[in-house]
């Protein structure tokens, strides 16, 4: 029976593919009732050690979101490899900083890490702090494991390549999102305003019009038209940088986004054009005009919190968070009017688009490197992310599961088409692959909130980011 | 070695080039410093830190002092407010951060949103605008410490014999010619030291702000503690974090100094 649901799983996966996307050409990936007799060498008595944060949603299936207990698939992964495999939650900001001490001290506590796209991936695959995971699936390298939950092909190619560094692949995503743009059915029909296609429809007719609207009714104030974060900090600057793109605008001169290139050319930053100015200014005002006087400060939870509060009518940009809000929605009325559309368009006709990916690296001090990647495989394998994009999010890594059966029945087909479309469409690349990329990402957030509160021009914003990025790479040996 | 060794890694740290994406660490000198001195930034938040170190060592005291003036009367009831005062001390500031945000917020929050709004203040955002949002971590930091400055002033207080103030009754003085010449000299060395470690405090302040704003709006709240954090765990830049703590400990090391020259002086 196993073998028949996995065959049908698989029929089904490749006619979504091949209907539905341009996405890169996949194999569904092997699910856990694959062979066990995989000739894998020199992992058994191994532990491996990982840490991550999103308690209570990731691995939900592994360990006991309460009592962290691991559950049976882990106890059986484990006893048939004859491994231990632990995990360590934590907040965000916290996991960022044990990790960091865990590459500075050398010791090896995690030999899984986070390393998610944004900055992870680049910092520490530009400074040999991660395995290229190449050689674990390379048949001719020394450290080959032949792990029964890994196919390469299945992974979304994009995902691997917001995973990569310098052409090598440093880490293997669990959940992988883009933009949509997220609002209330029952707030939109209430108000007469029609969903927009382009930047200029949302700033000049959406947002006004929903505006308004609250205000003649008397809610303004009590429900907003847009919900946005506005922290000074770089995941604010994730979101800002989907404008950016959308704009049109790059991070360097001439389009460069890795190292080699911006060295080679000696480009120069471009974060103070037009493009990134516009960017900035329609973020803020957004913020400001059209939201939460709070909202300079806001972090993820606070947006989705105001939205799934029923406080406002669009969650913009990441599809992540309002799904986030719908399926913890306190409301099941509101939750129910939660509805999802492609992102609008910029002037020069790209999406205002983002793409990012919860992953996860193997460490360069991990004391086994082949369990570390056996265990890895296995927690991103198609069941694993089956799970989570069924009970949360329809985010996964996977192609397999992007196309199954059961998210198009859990989601319906159109939230699933659209993610697939908005996947399709998103460039890795929408920020600079660069070490520094965090660094001008924080500048990025503190200047938006500036602008956001008042306490700075657009103009003045873009030109501190600019003057900062150049600072910043100038140190950093980019340009002689 | 407990103390010294962290303070000696420090130092070696500020003079390391140490990122976390670079795989040598080499020494370079001073050049962390002048890069910190080169970054707008770091004079943003020497000011901010300035202003907030001012305003809650001022209040704080001020404040600590008027309570435990109060409470330092044998008056029905007294012990028992004397341990509500201190409850603020004695919770996490993480706990005491997330509680005031909450707390501030304009849609939801009970201050922000209701309290506020019904009493006809409308001052817009708290934490979202940049004034408000300083004046808001200074109010919860002295919210928070003022207790602790109270249980030290008392404890002064509590020390000053009461015959003075009857011989200083006697001589006619009133409750204020007590104060200013009997309570106030007396209580100079124990203040002095309040001051000390209200200064060492509100110069290291991180952990409340950050949980209330962040640093932000933009980088109206971002005192030195929090540029720090940022430089180490969102720049990923040891060295420079490390330069930056080196000139808060001189900071710190230069006020107390300060304090305990007046200190030698008044005793």
């Amino acid at each position: 029976m196993a073998v028949v649901a996995v065959v049908v799983l698989l029929v089904v996966g490749f006619a979504g593919y091949y209907t539905a996307t341009n996405l890169g050409g996949t194999n569904p990936s092997s699910s856990s009732s694959s062979s066990t007799s995989t000739g894998i060498t020199g992992v058994s008595g191994a532990t491996v050690n990982l840490i991550t944060f999103d308690q209570g949603l990731v691995f939900t299936d592994l360990w006991n979101s309460t009592t962290g207990k691991p559950l049976a698939p882990l106890l059986q992964f484990e006893k048939q490899y004859n491994i231990t495999v632990n995990v360590e939650f934590d907040d965000e900001p916290t996991v960022r900083q044990k990790v960091q001490a865990d590459f500075a001290s050398g010791a090896g506590r995690y030999d899984l890490t986070l390393a998610d796209t944004a900055n992870l991936v680049q910092v520490y695959g530009s400074s040999g702090q991660l395995y290229p995971l190449e050689q674990f699936y390379t048949p001719s390298s020394q450290l080959y494991t032949p792990s029964p939950y890994f196919n390469y092909t299945d992974f979304i190619p994009k995902a691997l390549v917001a995973c990569s560094y310098g052409g090598h692949l440093y880490a293997l995503p669990y959940f992988t999102f883009s933009s949509s743009f997220n609002y209330r059915m029952d707030l939109f029909k209430k108000y007469n305003v029609a969903l927009p296609t382009t930047i200029d429809q949302m700033m000049n007719t959406t947002l006004p019009k929903l505006k308004a609207g609250m205000m003649a009714d008397g809610t303004y104030g009590k429900v907003y038209p847009i919900a946005i974060r506005g922290e000074p900090k770089e995941t604010t600057a994730l979101d800002v940088n989907a404008f950016i793109y959308g704009f049109g605008g790059t991070w360097f001169k001439g389009g460069y986004w890795n190292v080699t290139d911006v060295k080679a050319h000696r480009a120069l930053p471009a974060l103070n054009t037009t493009a990134v100015v516009n960017a900035i200014k329609t973020y803020a005002l957004m913020g400001s005009m059209f939201s939460s006087l709070d909202t300079p400060t806001y972090d993820f939870s606070k947006e989705i919190t105001l939205y799934q509060s029923g406080k406002a009518a669009i969650l913009y940009p990441q599809s992540v968070n309002a799904f986030a809000a719908q399926a913890f929605a306190p409301n099941a009325t509101i939750a129910a009017q939660m509805a999802y559309a492609p992102t609008v368009t910029g002037p020069t006709g790209k999406y205002f688009d983002e793409i990012w990916s919860l992953s996860f690296g193997i460490s360069k001090y991990t004391h086994n490197p082949k369990a570390a990647f056996l265990a890895l495989s296995f927690l991103t394998s198609y069941e694993r992310q089956l799970n989570f994009a069924t009970a949360f999010f329809p985010n996964p890594s996977l192609l397999s599961v992007l196309h199954s059966p059961q998210l198009t029945q859990k989601w319906g087909a159109t939230t699933m088409n659209l993610m697939i479309e908005m996947l399709a469409q998103s460039d890795p690349h929408f920020i600079a692959y660069i070490p520094e990329a965090n660094s001008i990402n924080v500048k990025m957030g503190e200047v938006t909130s500036a602008v956001m509160s008042g306490q700075m021009t657009p103009q003045q914003a873009a030109q501190a980011l600019q003057d900062y990025a150049y600072q910043l790479l100038k140190s950093d040996g980019y340009y002689g | 070695m407990v103390t010294i060794f962290p303070t000696v890694y420090m130092i070696y740290l500020s003079i390391s080039q140490w990122k976390a994406f670079l795989l040598d660490h080499p020494l370079v000198g001073v050049t962390n410093f002048v890069n910190l001195f080169s970054l707008a930034n770091f004079y943003n938040s020497l000011r901010v830190s300035a202003e907030f170190v001012a305003l809650t060592v001022t209040f704080s005291i001020l404040f600590g002092l008027v309570l435990a003036l109060t409470l330092n009367q044998n008056l029905r009831g007294t012990n028992v407010f004397r341990a509500i005062i201190i409850l603020p001390f004695t919770i996490a500031p993480i706990i005491t951060g997330f509680t005031w945000r909450y707390l501030f917020d304009s849609n939801q929050g009970l201050v922000g949103a209701f309290i506020f709004p019904s009493l006809g203040i409308h001052i817009g955002s708290i934490l979202g605008n940049p004034l408000n949002a300083l004046i808001a971590v200074v109010f919860v930091d002295v919210w928070t410490k003022a207790p602790f400055m109270f249980l030290i002033i008392l404890a002064g207080l509590q020390g000053i014999s009461p015959s003075l103030y009857r011989a200083a009754k006697i001589d006619g003085a009133s409750a204020f010619s007590s104060f200013r010449h009997v309570t106030l000299p007396l209580l100079r060395r124990v203040l002095i030291i309040a001051v000390i470690l209200k200064v060492i405090d509100s110069v290291n302040a991180f952990d409340q702000i950050y949980v209330m704003t962040r640093g932000g709006p933009g980088n109206a709240t971002q005192v030195l503690g929090i540029q720090g954090y940022l430089i180490a765990f969102s720049s990923y830049d040891i060295g420079e974090a490390s330069a930056l703590g080196v000139i808060m400990v001189i900071i710190s090391v230069f006020a107390i100094a300060l304090l305990i020259r007046y200190y030698n002086k008044a005793t």
